[in-house]
């Protein structure tokens, strides 16, 4: 028989080489069918979201024999239209970094050995079992939507805690409470459709050329059709962005509230506020003793006493920003007919202000009126593809629920336990710990507090983006009964420290949804396997879940005692807990459609699965027609566009923390920050991202042109800085804060400029932890710690001690 | 032909044409140098400037155009039609033979070292300016050619932030290249190859995505790599005879569906 | 039992080619090949006698939608036995 289909194939090939000699003529008769030929059979396109950031542009996967081959820009996609940047482009490749982890490994001693996968979960289960409610789940704004409700499902219905949060803490906590101070409802109102009309581009602590790179271009290519769009740039340091823009601003660090005050006080002092809208829709609110998060009502009056110190010669004294600048930015506020949308990221976000921050600048957009028209929005941009979609949306958070619910409330408690079909009670109203407790707790002796015993990160790599790991990581190494778990792809800063590591399927190797920036849910489908025993991190979740179930613990058990995360197929279980069975369905629909269920409450209105599959993403509230179809929502709380709003409202905040449909226009005091430089330490230090890389670089750091392009971390001091330590470029220097310091090249004159007294040192290389020396102090509302300054000091390291 | 003669015909003088030509050379090195950003980041900070003058809280950043326009006094203009010799030849519209078959596989394999799969954005094979607004239109939005180095025109519509979708190549000085670097095991989609043809003598298909893709002669011009050079580059309406892909392009349909991917039965 | 290399040369319309290709499937001797630019289909029969090998070509050259045929080559050896 074999001979036989030899001889067959024989045949065939004869028959093909005459074929293609027909087809093509004698030239190509030699040549093997071609990539254009084979495309019927060899290579296919599907599209997914791009991997890295919240953008979230799509993009199509060339998949030929089993292997992403080739990537494309999305033509049907809104978002990006065709046009990727480096790293989207590059997405492909970093699945196939050759140090892939393909096997659970076990710490024994000093050495990580092979273990089954069977061996991994019941550690994982017995751990648990032990005590359940120490043992904390650490996620990630790059969980997909069905992981991060997984894993909450498995935390807060499962084990009765709340020990569950994510890397999105440091990134997007303070968006999150500026949004809930602001309008009593996370996520913002405009969309990315707002950068295709807006006259004035305002980038507050922002780069997103770097960053953000295609919505950027979005922007400044409306420039070379020949429309006129003013972008400014409010920041600490020269930028790419900074090269395109009309007016630079340059700040001192934490002062971006004194600005933003300093405008505020301008449009009321000048009348040129919009009345008629603050009136209509808005209210006034400032910092209440205690501090909380709602604050305490106040009048116009009292708001324009406590803005009358925010003069602009004050502002200036303050901030370095000029008098001139600060009346040009009132000036455009107080401008009614022209659209101005705000973009804000890390620069806000990561600030012991972050809160205040975030509300005024929502503030300045509702007091000048520009917000509800396309154009004029606040818009907070994410860093991560699913900090909106899975962390905020589905509330993998310590004090969260699924669908914008809270801990707290009784109420949201018990229509979680009917969604999941819980035992009344089971769901704790204890809010865990957020992120950097956590890793304290983690870090801190049984005796001494730390009750946290065992963590299990999936996604995210905290031993290199956790602020000074000294403290938060470092100790839980040492303590004997502390047990570190960690899923991802490749070896990393993390899970070279762990005690327990798990292989996992990441992209396009495992069904997906995430949603990016502009309340946009995407769904993709699995196009090649994962290498080796590699699996997907919502499987391993369930299949814990399942071994905890079979081991008898009640909280794996609904009313009935049915399996938590049980899934039918005609009627009959399918033991998804079983790796080889996971994809006799899809789990992903599965856990989908259960969490649609909870988004109705926020109006944050998901659609069925199968609407994700056709589109191109859509943007929630997605609502159904009369006629069957599903609409999303460009422009929330505005009636054009907002079903939710009622007829004639105009504008509704149907969310309003008074309850009277108005959202709040905050004052912040400026604060200085809780580490300024002095004589010890005369610089600033502030750490990012740079355009080649993803967050702590696992994957762009394996992909060749990106990691050529840029191969190391560096630090970036002014001119007049390295003129006067006498280093240039090149040149090893030790830069040191009081938590650690580190060794860095010096690059004068590179991507970016800081001004005099101010370093920046990007965090993507894991050879080069700036993370040692950041700053553990963080916002007292959200918890999420500012990484953009402390204190630092640059030494010279003379030439023997670098060589030693 | 309408210019009069020269009073010191080339011809006549051969030094003063290799005088002439060293000028030339040398004002466009300058010039490509400037726009490129080829001259290398500082070894040493420059000299401080006069003590007092403290640095501005805010400043403006100067656009290229603005720097060109505050260029003045006598060597204000000095580069002015500098760049026109550069771009001679490039336009020509003489017939030039078929390419041979080693032609081609040597221009594939040219392509593929700046490329990591065929379809992706080109890496840069030499240093840019790593901050300001990049200068690289200067040369590749027309295209210009230097003794053998060809900086080809652009196959698609200008957008300003070059290095959004281009990489450098080399690690930008002073950054030390990755010592130890993980091997990746991504094998990219490989040249199409020539295009199909419905019988011998048709004109190819096109065997690539066009996608954003207009101007052909970046690669097949006169100025293109040898083996993919057009042999009637006096034909400029390329699509009029040579068909795109749908299927490369995205132009088929329900991309999104898994029923519609696994190739038709 | 013989195995023969063929090529057809397919008609115009895509109609017809999905006939033809339909018709192919159909038939267990027969093995399909990928269409080279659409066009030209490499084809495989393997039939009990070589007689039968040849009346399966004639009526592969019959049907509608197929312009030309080719034999390739016939593979005597084994329906000499």
């Amino acid at each position: 028989m074999e001979r036989r289909d030899f001889l067959k194939s024989t045949a065939l090939a004869a028959a093909t080489l005459a074929a293609s000699r027909l087809a093509y003529g004698q030239e190509r008769a030699a040549v093997a069918p071609s990539g254009a030929e084979r495309k019927g059979s060899g290579l296919s396109w599907q599209k997914a979201p791009c991997r890295f950031c919240g953008t979230g542009c799509h993009v199509q996967v060339g998949v030929e024999g089993g292997k992403v081959v080739a990537i494309a820009g999305d033509q049907q996609a809104e978002v990006n239209k065709g046009l990727l940047c480096m790293k989207g482009y590059h997405v492909g490749l970093a699945l196939y970094g050759g140090d892939r982890l393909t096997q659970p490994l076990l710490r024994k001693g000093d050495k990580q050995v092979p273990i089954s996968w069977e061996e991994a979960i019941n550690i994982i289960a017995r751990r648990i079992l032990q005590d359940p409610k120490g043992f904390g789940l650490y996620g990630s704004g790059q969980w997909t939507i069905p992981e991060g409700y997984a894993a909450t499902k498995l935390v807060k219905g499962g084990l009765g805690s709340h020990q569950i949060d994510a890397n999105a803490r440091l990134c997007m906590s303070s968006a999150v409470t500026g949004f809930l101070a602001t309008y009593g409802v996370d996520e913002p109102a405009g969309c990315y459709d707002d950068l295709d009309t807006c006259d004035v581009l305002i980038m507050w602590g922002n780069n997103p050329a770097e960053m953000h790179p295609v919505l950027f271009s979005r922007v400044i290519d409306r420039r070379s059709r020949g429309e006129k769009v003013t972008l400014i740039d409010i920041g600490t340091r020269k930028t790419r962005t900074s090269t395109f823009c009309d007016h630079v601003l340059r700040f001192k660090p934490n002062t971006d509230l004194a600005i933003a005050c300093g405008i505020a006080h301008l449009l009321v002092e000048n009348g040129t506020w919009n009345r008629e809208f603050v009136e209509a829709h808005c209210a006034f609110r400032a910092p209440s003793e205690p501090a909380t998060l709602q604050g305490k009502a106040i009048s116009f009056e009292e708001y324009r006493k406590l803005l009358a110190p925010y003069t602009p010669a004050h502002v200036e004294q303050l901030s370095g920003v000029s008098q001139k600048d600060l009346r040009m930015l009132a000036e455009l506020f107080g401008r009614k007919e022209l659209r101005i949308t705000s973009l804000w990221c890390m620069g806000v976000n990561q600030h012991t202000r972050g809160t205040a921050m975030n509300s005024l600048l929502h503030g300045l957009h509702l007091l000048s009126g520009h917000f509800g028209r396309p154009g004029d929005a606040p818009t907070s941009l994410t860093g991560q593809p699913s900090a909106c979609g899975t962390v905020r949306e589905v509330g993998t958070l310590a004090q969260a629920l699924p669908g914008g619910r809270s801990v707290t409330s009784a109420e949201h408690r018990q229509q979680m336990e009917e969604l999941w079909n819980l035992p009344a009670g089971r769901i704790s109203d204890k809010i865990g710990y957020h992120a950097v407790q956590m890793w304290e707790r983690f870090s801190t002796p049984k005796e001494k507090g730390g009750d946290i015993h065992t963590l299990w990160v999936q996604v995210t790599n905290p031993a290199q983006t956790l602020p000074n790991r000294h403290k938060l990581v470092d100790p839980s190494r040492t303590l004997p009964d502390k047990f570190l778990i960690v899923s991802d792809a490749y070896p990393t800063a993390t899970t070279r420290i762990a005690d327990l590591v798990l292989p996992s399927a990441m992209w396009v190797e495992k069904n997906g949804m995430v949603g990016n920036s502009e309340r946009r849910t995407q769904q993709w489908f699995k196009m090649v396997n994962p290498p080796g025993q590699a699996r997907d991190d919502a499987w391993q979740l369930i299949a814990v879940a399942h071994r905890l179930f079979e081991l008898g613990f009640e909280g794996m058990k609904d009313r009935e005692g049915r399996f938590l995360f049980e899934v039918k197929k005609d009627g009959r279980p399918v033991p998804i807990w079983d790796f080889a069975r996971y994809y006799d369905v899809n789990v992903d629909a599965h856990l989908f459609e259960e969490y649609r269920k909870s988004t109705r409450l926020k109006h944050k209105d998901l659609a069925p699965y199968e609407e994700y599959v056709k589109a191109r993403g859509l943007r929630w509230p997605v609502v159904q027609q009369p006629d069957g179809s599903w609409r999303e929502t460009r422009f929330r709380f505005a009636e054009f566009d907002d079903p939710y709003v009622a007829k004639g409202r105009g504008i509704q905040f149907y969310h309003s923390t008074s309850h009277d449909d108005r959202a709040q226009i905050w004052f912040a005091p400026y604060e200085p920050p809780p580490e300024s430089p002095d004589g010890e330490f005369p610089f600033w230090l502030c750490t990012g991202r740079v355009i080649e890389h993803w967050h702590s670089g696992t994957m762009t750091m394996r992909i060749p042109q990106l990691q050529h392009a840029m191969p190391q971390a560096y630090v970036e001091l002014n001119r007049a800085d390295a003129r006067r330590l006498g280093v240039g470029n090149g040149d090893q220097v030790t830069v040191e804060t009081r938590r650690g310091s580190l060794d860095l090249p010096v690059w004068v004159g590179g991507r970016g400029e800081p001004p005099e007294g101010s370093l920046f040192v990007p965090f993507f290389d894991e050879r080069l932890l700036i993370n040692m020396l950041t700053l553990d102090e963080y916002d007292p509302f959200s918890k999420q710690p500012d990484y953009k300054k402390c204190a630092a000091r640059v030494r010279r390291r003379e030439a023997r001690e670098a060589k030693g | 032909m309408s210019a009069p003669p020269a009073p010191d015909d080339n011809e006549a003088n051969p030094q003063a044409r290799w005088i002439q030509m060293g000028i030339g050379v040398t004002v466009a090195l300058a010039v490509t140098g400037f726009f490129v950003g080829i001259r290398p980041a500082p070894e040493r900070p420059e000299p401080a400037p006069a003590a007092g003058t403290a640095a501005p809280a805010a400043e403006r950043a100067p656009s290229y155009r603005e720097l060109q326009e505050a260029r003045r006094g006598a060597n204000a203009r000095m580069y002015e039609g500098a760049l026109e010799p550069l771009r001679a030849g490039l336009d020509s519209r003489q017939p030039i033979p078929v390419a041979t078959a080693r032609q081609r596989a040597q221009a594939v394999a040219d392509r593929k070292a700046h490329r990591a799969y065929d379809g992706a954005p080109p890496t840069v094979p030499h240093e840019v300016d790593p901050l300001g607004a990049p200068g690289c239109l200067a040369c590749h939005e027309r295209g210009m050619k230097l003794g053998a180095r060809v900086a080809p025109r652009l196959s698609h519509p200008p957008y300003p932030n070059c290095n959004q979708c281009h990489a450098v190549e080399a690690s930008p000085k002073p950054l030390a290249p990755y010592p130890d670097m993980p091997a990746n095991h991504f094998t990219g989609k490989a040249s199409a190859g020539n295009g199909s043809r419905a019988w011998l003598g048709a004109p190819p298909a096109m065997p690539h995505p066009v996608h954003m893709r207009s101007e052909c002669g970046s690669c097949h011009g006169p100025t293109g790599h040898p083996g993919l050079r057009t042999s009637h580059p006096e034909r400029q309406n390329c699509v009029q005879c040579h068909a795109s892909s749908a299927m490369l392009d995205q132009r088929g349909t329900s991309v999104g569906l898994p029923s519609a991917t696994g190739g038709a039965p | 039992m013989p195995i023969s290399s063929l090529v057809l040369t397919l008609e115009g319309s895509a109609e017809q080619r999905a006939a033809v290709l339909a018709t192919l499937a159909r038939d267990t001797r027969i093995t399909v090949g990928e269409p080279q630019a659409g066009r030209w289909l490499p084809v495989v029969t393997d039939t009990a006698t070589l007689e039968e090998g040849a009346s399966l070509a004639e009526s592969l050259r019959e049907l509608p939608g197929v312009q030309l045929l080719d034999v390739v080559l016939v593979d005597f050896s084994e329906g000499a036995r």
